[in-house]
């Protein structure tokens, strides 16, 4: 990767755009259609889990000083797993963003260019990405910056604008669907916070291991902060969401709000700041594709490499047939695929390199 | 150099596709080529499933002839009608006889009639919320006329746009609280919940303009509630406004699911803005403690926010209001003395009661006659229940019309406004 330090705030900016990006998808609709009033506490029970993993995660990273797990996967298992586990990770960013991307444009399909074709308005965000995949890694990040407080912005206007009209009985039945349902089968919401992947791609551009834990932490809390916001938007302010499928309960919920007599019909300027986002996203997870092919590849201009790609996300992102794949992906698919990619595969390949570690210095110790 | 000189080429490539999107030519849809409907009429047919009505605005008739705006409101909409089988479809018959294309993204008001509404009208609510071009913040109205005759009649006399004059007729509720603005999206939500019942806005064309037997759709079957003795017991269509040229939305339409089962006058919708706390002020008129043939007006507002309580006894529900209002007496005579404290506290107890006996009938006529908690006091139980199909069985929706009532009033009637004696 052309970047050889992330600051702070740049950091946590880069998980972040994942979180806000999957809740401009609606995993906040999706949480409340499972849950039901139980939602709120199913947030913060997944965020307490999302940080107990998190910490055994990135306390076994501490171990290895600063190596991606790339680079943690090669020590345990050589080339070979370090290709496969770098193909994997390939394979997800792919068809998270291409997810994405096909929802966002679908929503934009429908709202306003019902007329244009979805390879049009798909081939749009890929020429910006495109664009943008030719400047340097830092110029992406840094704009990444630019555009996240403006989408935290419109998540949190989204709240104020429905806060009058907010239903906190609509928190109950407590328990949603019941305990088992909640806590068991709702811990599969840690998804929520997917964002953190990207970390693992990041260690040898942040200054230490502990900084890395650190801006974790505030990056989960900040996420569930943003869910919670959203969830309660929607579960006080539009709590039919959770019987009702919307092309995006975010643009419903926009459409029925205004501020004043005087300034209505808001959604315009909502979708203009998620079409930044959702190409801050794009150019994002390019880096982060770049950075994996780089080093399965053994290539050094990950520039070329990321021009590449970018028109295989455009691809992907054509290969569902309507809004119910794209759905059924979504909702089916991304959620558990996001979980084994995010916590478990990590987990795993960091127990068994640490073990490995400890037995090779175990060795050196006693030989 | 030369790296300059990429940045800036596909800075200027990047613009160029800003522009080419934000110029919006490829939608080729101006405004010379749009219907702008601003209400929308939905009544059964006569020899098709539904008879839609729409009322088009001409915009050269609204700013007058000259340019200038002030012309003449007279005419400055148009309203056409077609019977047919779907709202869409009747659209699409509406676009092939005009030479523009209807577009509903101004439609301020969906209006359907009392006969449609008794069957149930939730197909076309969920249609037309799937609707990009329509708002959610239109407006829902019960028409106890055809809902053709509504529109053709809704010509404002004040105002000079048609459609602000749709977007501002609900807001009387905010001084009067004898309607409420009730909006396309409101419905929807109360039809999905399970802790309440819609309701809609319920509207009629003035008694002094309407031609009941010709145009009235339907003759109401709610008649019973109203009578002429008192200024707020009126229904829509029966206010006695001696102009008389136009429609008027005064009560309430009650709903269960989808489907009117009655309608509240004036003095029942102020009392359910008072229980659903979504009174900002009103004035109630009473009969006047020291005069029995006079009468009292009070300007109300609350004190406090209403306080509810619902639990279960003997396995129906049991609902406790507390109602804190302050008011000031607008009407004086010679023989009104508002600085007397005795007289104040008598008049404070008449309205009291007053208000007790109209709360309590209001809500009576709710669970009994309606059987549809419009009021929403689902959400005052709901956390006694741990989780949804606990609820679910316990089937709120259902047992509403076993409840019973209890509603205390404390109206503090303060002073007369500038004239406290004569």
């Amino acid at each position: 990767m052309d970047l050889k330090k992330i600051g702070s705030i740049e950091a946590i900016a880069l998980i972040l755009i994942m979180t806000l990006n999957s809740l401009i998808s609606d995993s906040a609709q999706d949480i409340i259609r499972t849950m039901g009033s139980a939602s709120i506490i199913n947030i913060i029970y997944c965020t307490i889990i999302a940080l107990i993993l998190f910490f055994i995660i990135f306390k076994l990273f501490e171990k290895f000083n600063r190596e991606d797990i790339l680079e943690i996967s090669e020590f345990f298992g050589g080339k070979i797993l370090k290709n496969i586990i770098g193909i994997l990770f390939l394979i997800y960013f792919t068809f998270i963003s291409s997810i994405i991307l096909r929802n966002f444009a679908e929503i934009l399909k429908v709202t306003y260019f019902p007329e244009t074709s979805i390879s049009t308005i798909l081939l749009c965000f890929i020429i910006v990405v495109y664009i943008a995949s030719t400047f340097k890694t830092a110029s992406i990040i840094k704009t990444n910056l630019i555009i996240i407080p403006f989408t935290i912005l419109s998540i949190v206007l989204i709240f104020l604008a429905t806060s009058g009209d907010f239903i906190y009985q609509h928190m109950f039945p407590l328990l949603g669907y019941g305990f088992e349902h909640t806590f068991f089968n709702g811990a599969s919401h840690i998804f929520a916070f997917s964002g953190l992947a990207y970390l693992y791609f990041f260690m040898p551009n942040i200054s230490s291991s502990q900084k890395a834990t650190k801006l974790g932490v505030i990056s989960i809390v900040v996420s569930s902060i943003l869910l919670l916001l959203s969830i309660v938007s929607f579960l006080f302010g539009a709590p039919y969401v959770s019987y009702t499928e919307e092309i995006s309960a975010t643009l419903f919920i926009i459409r029925s709000v205004s501020f004043g007599r005087f300034f209505e019909r808001p959604e315009s300027l909502f979708i203009l700041v998620w079409i930044l986002s959702v190409i801050s996203y794009l150019s994002v997870t390019i880096i982060v594709i770049g950075s994996i092919l780089n080093k399965t590849i053994g290539s050094s201009n990950s520039i070329t490499l990321r021009s590449f790609y970018t028109p295989i996300i455009f691809v992907c992102s054509l290969i569902p047939y309507n809004l119910s794949t794209v759905r059924f992906l979504q909702y089916n698919i991304f959620k558990y695929v996001s979980i084994i990619m995010v916590y478990i595969i990590p987990l795993i390949i960091l127990i068994l390199s640490f073990l490995k570690k400890r037995k090779l210095e175990k060795g050196v110790s006693s030989a | 150099m030369k790296q300059v000189i990429k940045e800036y080429l596909v800075i200027f490539i990047t613009l160029c596709f800003c522009l080419i999107y934000c110029t919006g030519f490829y939608s080729q849809q101006y405004i010379d080529d749009i219907a702008l409907v601003i209400a929308m009429g939905i009544e059964e047919g006569e020899k098709n499933i539904l008879k839609l009505s729409v009322q088009i605005a001409l915009p050269s008739k609204e700013v007058g002839s000259s340019g200038e705006s002030g012309g003449s409101s007279e005419n400055s909409t148009k309203v056409l009608s077609v019977e047919c089988t779907s709202i869409d479809s009747g659209i699409n018959i509406l676009n092939t006889f005009i030479s523009k294309r209807i577009n509903l993204s101004h439609c301020k008001a969906f209006v359907f009639s009392e006969s449609i509404a008794k069957k149930g009208i939730s197909e076309y609510v969920y249609g037309l919320i799937n609707q990009s071009q329509v708002r959610p913040d239109s407006n829902i109205i019960i028409s106890k006329c055809s809902a053709e005759y509504f529109l053709k009649n809704s010509k404002p006399s004040l105002d000079e746009l048609s459609a602000k004059y749709y977007e501002t007729a609900p807001s009387s509720s905010e001084y009067t609280a004898y309607t409420e603005n009730i909006k396309l999206m409101d419905f929807f939500a109360a039809i999905n919940d399970s802790f309440r019942q819609p309701h809609a806005i319920l509207g009629s064309v003035s008694s002094n303009n309407a031609n009941s037997s010709a145009n009235s759709n339907s003759s109401s079957s709610y008649n019973q509630y109203s009578s002429n003795e008192n200024d707020s017991n009126y229904v829509a269509g029966q206010t006695p406004v001696t102009d008389g040229t136009g429609i008027e939305n005064v009560g309430l339409a009650v709903f269960v699911d989808d489907t009117l089962v009655g309608e509240l006058n004036a003095i029942e919708t102020v009392c359910h803005s008072i229980i659903s706390n979504k009174l900002q002020t009103s004035i109630i008129s009473i009969s006047d403690p020291f005069d029995t043939n006079s009468t009292i007006d009070l300007f109300v507002k609350f004190k406090n926010k209403t306080k509810r309580k619902v639990s279960i006894v003997n396995g129906s529900p049991y609902i406790e209001c507390d109602v804190s209002l302050n008011s000031r007496i607008l009407s004086m005579n010679e023989s009104s003395k508002y600085l007397d404290e005795n007289q104040l506290k008598t008049i404070s107890s008449h309205v009291n009661s007053y208000l007790e006996y109209q709360l309590e009938s209001y809500l009576y006529k709710t669970a009994k006659d309606f059987k549809s908690d419009i009021d929403n006091f689902g959400k005052n139980i709901v956390s006694e229940f741990l989780t949804i199909n606990d609820w679910e069985k316990f089937d709120w929706l259902n047992q509403y019309q076993n409840s019973f009532f209890k509603v205390s009033v404390d109206c503090k009637v303060n002073s007369g406004f500038l004239l406290l004696e004569v």
